[in-house]
């Protein structure tokens, strides 16, 4: 996958075929509503109170369902193009675009388990680390969106020298 | 946040504005917790757009998230604090809101 100007993605037929695969894979769990993963996109309002939180939620939580449904729907309307064809993107569908990698960069850590602080990469089975191996990969792609949209966003990288402390 | 371990510590942002001081309820806090997935460029871009922060606030914000476990980006009256709730939750941060003490 690369970027040849600003608005426009050149990417391989598998390249198309993976996200594909992955947005509807997304959609099917949002649709059926019970997955760990959707508990994970649709986190907790307020944690001091159940009933205040379960309040907050059904509030916050349906609008943003349609959402994030309505985002899955453009960004796979946007992959719909002819093998090796570039892939372009106007307005806010660079944006919608990342928001779709960042569900599911967080759908498959739900999946794999790396969603958990005590996560250990090393310790997954062959299906984790392919599911790792394309968060990887979609991190990637996100960052080169930030990159066209925000570079500012990625500046404490230069400058920061121990983000570990 | 992605690329290192965890921390967990309260925060209190000295830069983050209170609320409107009309409203009866008193203003509520937005919290955004640390996770292992996140980018940390990603949530930098997240606070500057929800927020319209300058990047180096929303730098030292997501640092604090990122080294403390938590961070508060904003106290505001309830419907304010629930419109970011979801924005932050539509981007996929894990983000709550508490009645400020």
């Amino acid at each position: 996958m690369s970027t040849s100007d600003d608005t426009q993605l050149v990417l391989s037929a598998n390249e198309v075929h993976l996200l594909r695969q992955l947005s509807v894979q997304l959609l099917g769990l949002l649709e059926e509503g019970t997955d760990a993963v959707v508990e994970r996109l649709f986190p907790r309002v307020i944690r001091s109170d159940a009933e205040e939180d379960r309040d907050a939620r059904l509030l916050i939580h349906q609008d943003l369902m349609r959402e994030r449904l309505a985002r899955l729907g453009e960004v796979l309307g946007v992959l719909d193009v002819d093998p090796g064809q570039p892939v372009d993107l106007v307005d806010d569908q660079p944006l919608l675009l990342m928001g779709v990698l960042n569900d599911l960069r967080l759908s498959l850590a739900v999946q794999s388990g790396l969603h958990s602080p005590a996560a250990d990469r090393e310790e997954l089975d062959d299906d984790g680390r392919q599911m790792a191996a394309l968060m990887d990969w979609l991190a990637w792609w996100q960052e080169r969106i930030l990159r066209l949209v925000d570079p500012d966003a990625l500046r404490f990288y230069d400058e920061e020298s121990d983000l570990s402390a | 946040m992605s690329s290192s371990a965890p921390t967990a510590a309260p925060v209190v942002d000295p830069d983050v504005t209170t609320g409107d001081e009309t409203t009866t309820e008193g203003p509520w806090d937005v919290i955004v917790w640390d996770d292992p997935v996140n980018l940390m460029s990603y949530v930098v871009w997240v606070f500057r757009k929800i927020f319209g922060f300058t990047e180096p606030v929303a730098r030292k914000l997501m640092l604090d998230v990122h080294r403390k476990g938590k961070a508060l980006v904003a106290s505001e009256p309830r419907e304010q604090a629930e419109l970011y709730v979801q924005q932050l939750h539509g981007h996929g941060l894990q983000a709550t809101m508490e009645r400020s003490r």
